[in-house]
């Protein structure tokens, strides 16, 4: 029994210790002759939930939308990587094929970059990523509500229902994701999440209990975390990612857990854009 | 697939660098706090103060205007330290067991502040009804800045050190005592407690004079 026990050890470590992660874009993230491209364009703002704060953000308007019917809405944290069509994870390239296809509805994408309070005088400005993303509060989700998607909804008809909005992240942009919807399920009901910092970071750690505890709410979930990925005085990501995906499942949610022997970055998440978006808006119902 | 890797590492290169700040960096092993002969360093430079009542916010040297009321009403304001710099305000508050963050715009008043680091207490939340009240008081009674502005509160659980951005690295032992003043010089730490003056020896740094 003691030497089974070392020998998987032993395995793990090697499989740890060689892993691939090499992880490759399809070609569903790469732009498609005939497919017509949306529009991506870049804005700024600064608002009151989070004083003081600035930050940019870009919209991504598919081709296919018709200033009628509104369109469904995908939030992305650190959106400029997520918006980058060249990037690791071309969200608006992805959408452009699967919008096409009507693989998944016509989604506008707001792709939102963290807030930064610049300093006035001497010194240096001051990131508020941590605090807007890793805290467990509705306060991002507010600022969501009450700042972002009105600001959006003056030049585009938007989804208000939660059927048809969905929020992704990666690290702390993830587990930014997964509390925007649980605090807010009315806001939101997808949340993409890649290697999530469930972690103490602010205390993030305590999600998978809640889970288990809490009456289930309306929330699909894809979370994607590597076997390599951080373990650091916050936690491990890999233990945290299992834990999350346990008390999913435990509680019946609609989930999927892809756990690869990737690191703390997002080329898994990206590789698999595509599936992710058409599985959580697979049987998206219209507008109410 | 090469500007997909360099793509991958501008995007996650500064989430991945900002997670690791652990008290391994900070605490050296095998150092305690022992009783320094002498006074404390001499205060950085900042001029901001929380008064007696610790309701006011006292901007002493570039104000000129003691009594400015802190604005964003902290219930209790018990500590503060320049940071980032000279361009944010930190400022404890024993109620809501936070740290806050206030900028400093051009004259020296204070800007917009919101919550910058939650402090730890001893008290749990899921046992609330059979743990006392005063478990769940962070005590901070005193601030100062590392040259890596990381920040040390000194709080009843010990100091506790948190990261630029504010997420906590740690919490190290305190001297004996209610800690009413934190500096660093060089690699060494001082804090004021119960009228002695007691020195640890860091891997940390103070900011350069």
């Amino acid at each position: 029994m003691r030497s089974l026990l070392l020998t998987s050890i032993a395995f793990s470590l090697a499989v740890s210790a060689f892993a691939a992660d090499d992880y490759k874009l399809g070609p569903d993230s790469e732009k498609q002759v005939g497919v017509p491209q949306g529009i991506i364009t870049a804005h700024k703002w600064s608002g009151k939930v989070f004083p003081g704060t600035e930050r940019d953000y870009w919209l991504y308007v598919p081709a296919q939308y018709d200033g009628k019917t509104p369109a469904c809405v995908m939030v992305f944290q650190d959106g400029n990587g997520y918006q980058n069509p060249t990037g690791g994870f071309r969200v608006p390239v992805v959408l452009d094929n699967l919008i096409h296809r009507k693989e998944v509805p016509v989604i506008i994408g707001i792709f939102i970059n963290p807030g930064n309070v610049p300093a006035q005088g001497k010194g240096q400005g001051r990131s508020n990523r941590s605090f807007e993303y890793d805290t467990v509060s509705p306060q991002y989700a507010t600022f969501l509500e009450k700042e972002i998607l009105p600001a959006v909804s003056k030049d585009y008809k938007l989804r208000t229902d939660a059927a048809g909005r969905g929020i992704g992240g990666i690290s702390s942009g993830g587990i930014c994701a997964f509390v925007a919807a649980w605090e807010r399920p009315d806001l939101f009901s997808k949340v993409l999440s890649h290697v999530g910092s469930f972690t103490n970071i602010q205390g993030g750690d305590i999600i998978p209990g809640m889970i288990r505890k809490t009456e289930r709410k309306p929330i699909r979930t894809w979370l994607q975390e590597g076997s390599n990925d951080l373990d650091n005085l916050h936690g491990s990501w890999p233990l945290a990612n299992l834990q999350m995906a346990a008390s999913l499942k435990f509680m019946k949610y609609d989930y999927r857990f892809e756990f690869g022997d990737g690191g703390h970055n997002g080329k898994q998440g990206g590789a698999t854009m595509p599936e992710a978006l058409r599985w959580l808006w697979k049987d998206t119902p219209p507008a109410q | 697939m090469k500007y997909l890797s360099i793509a991958t590492l501008l995007l996650i290169g500064g989430i991945a660098c900002a997670q690791d700040m652990p008290l391994s960096e900070i605490i050296k092993p095998g150092e305690g706090w022992r009783v320094h002969d002498g006074e404390m360093p001499k205060s950085e430079p900042g001029g901001y103060r929380v008064d007696a009542k610790n309701r006011l916010l006292i901007l002493d040297r570039v104000m000129n205007n003691p009594g400015e009321p802190i604005k964003h009403s902290l219930a209790e304001p018990t500590a503060c330290t320049v940071a980032l710099g000279g361009s944010t305000l930190l400022i404890a508050d024993a109620t809501d067991r936070h740290v806050w963050a206030f900028r400093i715009e051009k004259d020296g008043t204070l800007g917009p502040g919101d919550r910058y680091a939650r402090l730890k207490v001893l008290g749990d939340d899921r046992r609330k009804k059979i743990t006392p009240p005063e478990l769940y008081k962070a005590d901070p009674s005193a601030m100062t800045m590392d040259g890596s502005n990381r920040t040390y509160v000194a709080t009843s659980l010990g100091i506790q050190s948190f990261d630029p951005t504010g997420r906590l690295n740690g919490v190290f032992t305190a001297p004996p005592g209610r800690v009413t003043e934190l500096a660093f010089e060089g690699n060494r730490m001082y804090a004021r407690a119960e009228s002695k003056v007691y020195v640890r020896i860091m891997l940390a740094e103070g900011k350069k004079r």
